[in-house]
């Protein structure tokens, strides 16, 4: 899109200089100020959104002071939500998500006896954005849960047969509701490690079947053993420069991005990209670079996040 | 290794009356119906003041359309948004409907196709074509263009591509699975 | 959203001049029927049928499930039926429009009512396992007369299908994939056919098989379902102007014959595909 909204935009496009006219008012001659027509920054951001973006970027920063390969804080809180089976909160900056993981017993598949069920399911309440809207789940939130269920499974992040609990009987089902708190881009990076993180939370009792009743020991011990631990990295192009873990102001406007899931080893468990077609092989070597980089950050959090709620 | 051979394609196009353009696409057993209506009018809610709103529906062979259908929409919609040159009729809808009509493996890339010519078909104005292919790794590591459904069951890892002709650059791609990316750069033929 | 354009007044007083003189838009006379085209799929249980330029594809899937509770020895029939903005381009995705809804009632009737597939030839295990079988019909395109062309469509695609064999010892069921054992058709007791007439100036004049356009001009319509056993399965005529006896009967006369005119279609499309499938097994 980018190249066609450019060539319309000639007619707008305003000088470096007028710009910064707005802060020189005051010692610029009063006869030319009457003459001149003036747009401030801020219309500029409103008219021309790519303009004002790239204005930005050719001196090296984006418009919400971070540089190009810089990720956002953030934060992981493991079991704070008691209810649930395991949980976890994500901040990445001022994106939080909650992943809660309920476990319940079922009754399996008649073609597949010996295993259990995974649901992930992403839900954006107009809570987390004026964007959203209330009512049955937007795109966005069915591209998320769809993406997070294709990671889980095709990755073999949990094996399903792991959920048995009497073949053809009884297994478990985990649903991991994430429900996002505030939104402000780079959502699915925010829900596969909220996912991810509260799947290594989950406690399940000990559980016995015999004759139709399953039952269930009181306290909660068992934990779920996960293949691989995948996080995820975003990333948004702007005419080959990578912008790392975008927010919503540059989701609005930048459709080109990249998304790289790699676990502990640094085996890549998916890439996605959509929407444009600027980046290059280069681009994709060095968001991987990036993205494992990235995966070494968020790693050490979830560590540390794993110690605290162990020792809590 | 690589196996090269594609499935034997079979285009057939304007087959419906009541559409600007339409085409069904099918490579072996993967068959999809696409059509294309619009520049027409939209909706208020969906209307852009500076360009064109492309709506894409994707219709599952069998069943209703869930979140795996949304999901292939999405990537339909993201991916010929930056193709068409959609600020040539602001204020207006191009919907494009694509029907499954059989899905034996690398149905997106088979969608991408089916979308690519009903649109042609249509007369819609774009910058390139959009060429989608799927393919995988299997255990022994060689990798397959164009699988089936069978092998998709057994693969490591699938990827998913589509280029532009034009500028060949990657518009969409997909990997899931557990691979290197030694494994995603031999499958683009160094493209990416 | 592309608004549907009704008929102008000339439109309209044109196509029932025509028709008063004997003729129709597209030179056929009053009770005639589209040319029928009939596709059957490589996989089984897919049947694609052109009326005319009217176009509908139905797929037959089958599945092992557990039984409704009040029917532990029957098999289940689900019937879904799928018109999209790409059949009529000013539909509002996701509500059905009232033409749908009719649609697969008539053909949910045709089907279910009158026991035209044996459902207790789909028990496994009573009370336990039986197939449900499921049949997507889509609209792909609307020249008028879907009914017809989706009741084509859906027994077309119910006789071409085959589900996988079954063998049970005790509780054990194994099913066999397509490749290792012959699969098993359905038991089709009889085929209900589908004739719809719509009729013009209070029903002096009907016509089969009307096109979109007559459709949009017509004051009433009637669909008539037959077997090739002559037997009326049912008969649905929702409002429109009154008829008079004489020309139901009239009217059923007239399906009876094109009803076994179809029935032999889709025997020949049948036979023609079984044949190609056996020439293929031999290579």
């Amino acid at each position: 899109m980018s190249s066609t909204t450019e060539n319309n935009n000639t007619k707008y496009t305003t000088e470096n200089d007028q710009i910064t006219s707005k802060s020189d008012e005051g010692n610029s001659n009063a006869n030319k100020k009457e003459t001149k027509f003036i747009v401030d920054a801020d219309s500029i951001r409103r008219i021309q959104p790519l303009e004002y973006f790239r204005h930005f970027t050719d001196q090296k920063i984006r418009p919400n002071g971070r540089v190009f390969n810089r990720f956002r804080k953030t934060t992981l809180h493991l079991g704070s939500v008691t209810t649930a089976d395991g949980s976890a909160v994500v901040r990445i900056g001022n994106t939080s998500v909650v992943c809660g993981i309920k476990a319940e017993v079922a009754e399996p598949n008649v073609n597949t006896p010996r295993e259990g069920y995974l649901v992930p399911n992403v839900e954006l309440s107009p809570m987390c954005s004026p964007n959203f809207k209330p009512g049955p789940p937007s795109e966005l939130a069915q591209v998320l849960s769809e993406t997070v269920n294709k990671l889980l499974k095709s990755s073999s992040v949990l094996s399903l047969e792991s959920l048995c609990i009497e073949e053809g009987k009884a297994v478990w089902v985990l649903y991991c509701d994430v429900v996002c708190i505030n939104y402000d881009g780079n959502i699915l990076d925010a829900s596969v490690y909220a996912v991810v993180s509260a799947l290594s939370n989950v406690r399940l009792p000990k559980i016995t079947y015999a004759d139709g009743i399953v039952k269930a020991t009181p306290d909660k011990t068992i934990e779920l053993s996960l293949s691989r631990i995948p996080f995820s990295a975003t990333f948004a192009i702007f005419n080959g420069e990578i912008l790392a873990d975008p927010d919503e102001t540059e989701e609005v406007i930048l459709e080109e991005r990249i998304t790289i899931i790699c676990d502990e080893e640094g085996q890549l468990c998916s890439v996605l990209k959509s929407g444009g077609s600027s980046s290059t092989r280069e681009t994709f070597s060095t968001c991987l670079e990036l993205a494992r980089n990235r995966y070494s950050v968020l790693s050490t959090i979830f560590k540390e996040a794993s110690t605290s709620a162990n020792t809590n | 290794m690589t196996t090269d051979s594609i499935r034997p394609i079979d285009i057939s196009y304007s087959l419906l009356t009541r559409v600007d353009g339409s085409a069904k696409f099918s490579a072996g057993n993967s068959t999809v119906l696409c059509s294309v209506t619009g520049p027409a009018d939209v909706r208020i809610r969906d209307e852009k003041l500076d360009k064109a709103t492309l709506d894409v529906i994707v219709r599952p062979a069998v069943g209703v359309a869930a979140t795996k259908e949304t999901s292939l929409a999405y990537i339909l919609r993201t991916t010929f948004e930056t193709v068409i040159l959609l600020s040539h009729h602001p204020r207006t809808q191009i919907q494009v409907v694509a029907q499954i009509i059989s899905d034996d493996g690398s149905i997106i890339s088979h969608l991408i196709n089916a979308t690519t010519m009903a649109l042609l078909d249509a007369g819609v104005p774009m910058k390139a074509v959009v060429v989608g292919v799927g393919s995988l790794v299997d255990d022994k590591g060689r990798i397959s263009i164009d699988p089936t459904a069978d092998e998709v069951e057994k693969a490591v890892s699938t990827h998913n591509f589509a280029f532009d002709s034009v500028s060949l650059a990657v518009l969409y791609s997909e990997s899931t699975g557990v691979f290197t990316e030694e494994q995603v750069k031999s499958d683009t033929h160094d493209l990416w | 959203m592309v608004k549907e354009t009704e008929p102008s007044i000339p439109e309209k007083a044109f196509i029932l001049q025509a028709l008063k003189e004997g003729y129709r838009l597209d030179c056929r006379n009053k009770i005639e029927f589209r040319n029928i085209e009939i596709n059957l799929g490589r996989e089984f249980g897919h049947a694609e049928v052109q009326l005319g330029s009217t176009r509908v594809f139905a797929k037959v899937s089958c599945e092992v499930t557990r039984p409704y509770e009040g029917r532990p020895t029957e098999g289940i029939l689900v019937l879904n039926t799928e018109m999209s903005p790409m059949a009529i381009p000013s539909l509002e995705p996701g509500r059905p429009s009232e033409d749908e809804v009719l649609a697969s009632r008539i053909i949910e009737k045709a089907l279910k009512r009158s026991d035209a597939i044996d459902t207790e030839g789909l028990c496994i295990i009573a009370g336990e396992k039986v197939w449900t079988i499921r049949i997507d019909i889509h609209f792909l395109d609307h020249d008028g007369n879907i009914v017809d062309a989706a009741c084509i469509a859906a027994l077309t695609a119910l006789s071409h299908f085959r589900r996988p064999d079954v063998t049970v010892v005790g509780t054990d069921v194994t099913i066999h994939s397509l490749e290792s054992r012959n699969p098993v058709p359905l038991t089709i007791h009889h085929m209900p056919i589908c004739v719809t007439f719509a009729f013009f100036d209070n029903g002096n004049l009907f016509v089969v098989d009307p096109l979109h356009r007559e459709e949009q001009v017509r004051e009433g319509d009637m669909t008539l379902t037959i077997n090739s056993y002559q037997e009326i399965c049912a008969i649905s005529k929702a409002g429109g102007i009154p008829l008079e006896l004489k020309t139901i009967v009239e009217c059923s006369e007239i399906a009876a014959s094109k009803v076994e005119n179809i029935t032999a279609l889709i025997k020949a499309a049948l036979k023609q595909d079984a044949q190609k499938r056996f020439v293929h097994y031999q290579i």
